[in-house]
């Protein structure tokens, strides 16, 4: 019996910057869901998931001692820390832009 | 106070070493093909680069720029005459410097979401330590007393807090892999950090070039109660038009509608219900006159824009652009002093 969630119930996750490239770390509270996460949460999913703010790639990078993936993107920081007009010129808070997205779980 | 003796570190200042050849990679273009003018440039200077400072007998030292976990290990390698060749040691002292530079993002700050992820006393949270072992072995914990946590997930979360790729995260002493790390919780607020490896640093430092950016000024004015929305969605437009059309301004404008959309308004819509909205102004430019117009095109709202408008704060700050570049390190030279005051 699987349901819908959203990753924020399954996952928990912490972005980071770097010039106009930010990193959102995602870690699963049970190991139990992470094969599920790991087929699901991939980097075309993040890439497609917010086409206007992400401009280039995504790369994904496993953890799979640690249930936990990094995803990388480029070009999604509006110009990065020092450029950006956004009031989260970081984008510390890109990592809900993540956890609000649904998986389907066990 | 007297009689205190101070060693200042020197050397990360290589505004001198560049060039109009100098090449900006995120950018893809050199200094001279950017039409920015230089404000300064910094080296990340590293461990090396501090142990004369901690030979000296001075009770203080004071660097100029330096990597963020470099300056945690820096006296541990001292104290412990770690090699500056031997990578799995050094990467497991970076590992311990990464988890303690963001002070409390390791002990529960950065972390806390109600409520799937609780942390006790956060108001007074903790700053965290780390047990570093001759071998590099890591525990990372706080003072029991302290607000806040340390646990697998506050571990893991830092572990990756601005990683790229895991297997080689780059500082001026090591390419450190985090990828075999293995984090235990072996006591209250205590984890064991073991697995991490070392391959050889990286032959070029990296150097943060600051330009001259101009100015940003920021505005906001908010509305309230039945309509707030279209008010707000009205004021933005009236704003862009003058800014844009009537005043021509060249600079950069973003105007973000707080408690409808803003942090995420370029990635997502979203419907809201809300009856209070601030509207916020970002704007750029070079020349501050045309920021200065931004701002006085905000304020009049007051008596010129739609209803009920109120709250109106604004401010102009210098803007400072960076951007990275990379020099061989063996260009770069520290040089140590000792002062007595």
């Amino acid at each position: 019996m699987t349901r819908r969630v959203q990753l924020r119930e399954v996952a928990h996750a912490r972005a980071g910057d770097k010039g106009n490239r930010s990193n959102v770390s995602v870690w699963v509270f049970d190991p139990r869901h992470y094969p599920a996460v790991k087929a699901q949460l991939t980097a075309e999913r993040v890439k497609q998931a917010y086409p206007r703010l992400i401009e280039g790639r995504v790369v994904r990078y496993e953890l799979d001692r640690l249930h936990g993936l990094n995803f990388v993107m480029e070009d999604a920081l509006e110009g990065g820390v020092n450029g950006s007009l956004n009031l989260d010129s970081h984008g510390k808070s890109w990592s809900y832009l993540l956890l609000a997205l649904e998986v389907e779980v066990e | 106070m007297t009689g205190l003796r101070i060693a200042y570190l020197e050397g990360d200042d290589v505004t001198a070493m560049l060039s109009k050849d100098t090449v900006l990679p995120e950018l893809g273009r050199t200094l001279g093909e950017v039409a920015l003018s230089v404000v300064g440039a910094n080296a990340y200077l590293g461990v090396e680069h501090m142990l004369a400072a901690l030979a000296t007998d001075a009770e203080l030292i004071i660097t100029g720029r330096v990597a963020d976990p470099s300056l945690f290990m820096a006296p541990v390698v001292h104290g412990f005459g770690w090699e500056l060749d031997d990578w799995d040691r050094l990467a497991r002292g970076t590992v311990a410097g990464h988890f303690l530079e963001c002070g409390m993002q390791v002990t529960g700050g950065y972390f806390a979401d109600p409520p799937f992820k609780p942390v006790p006393d956060l108001a007074y949270c903790g700053y965290p330590m780390a047990e570093i072992g001759e071998g590099g072995e890591v525990v990372v914990t706080k003072l029991p007393e302290a607000g806040g946590c340390v646990n697998a997930r506050t571990v893991k979360e830092q572990l990756l807090y601005e990683v790229h790729d895991p297997t080689s995260y780059l500082t001026p002493d090591v390419t450190a892999d985090f990828s075999g790390a293995r984090i235990e919780e072996v006591g209250p607020d205590r984890v064991r950090v073991t697995g991490i490896r070392g391959r050889a640093r990286p032959e070029s430092l990296k150097v943060t070039v600051g330009f001259d950016g101009g100015f940003q000024g920021e505005a906001g004015i908010g509305y309230a109660g039945p309509g707030a929305q279209g008010r707000a969605e009205l004021a933005r437009d009236v704003l862009k038009e003058r800014i844009t059309n009537l005043h021509k301004c060249q600079g950069r404008l973003r105007i973000d509608l707080i408690g409808m959309n803003s942090l995420h308004a370029t990635a997502i819509e979203r419907a809201t219900d809300t009856q209070d909205v601030r509207v916020h102004v970002a704007f750029a430019a070079l020349d501050r006159a045309e920021v200065e117009t931004v701002m006085w095109e905000v304020e009049s709202l007051l008596c010129c824009g739609p209803a009920g408008g109120g709250g109106f704060r604004g401010q102009i700050v210098p803007k400072v652009v960076t951007h990275s570049a990379f020099l061989p390190r063996h260009l770069i030279e520290a040089r140590t002093e000792v002062l007595e005051t």
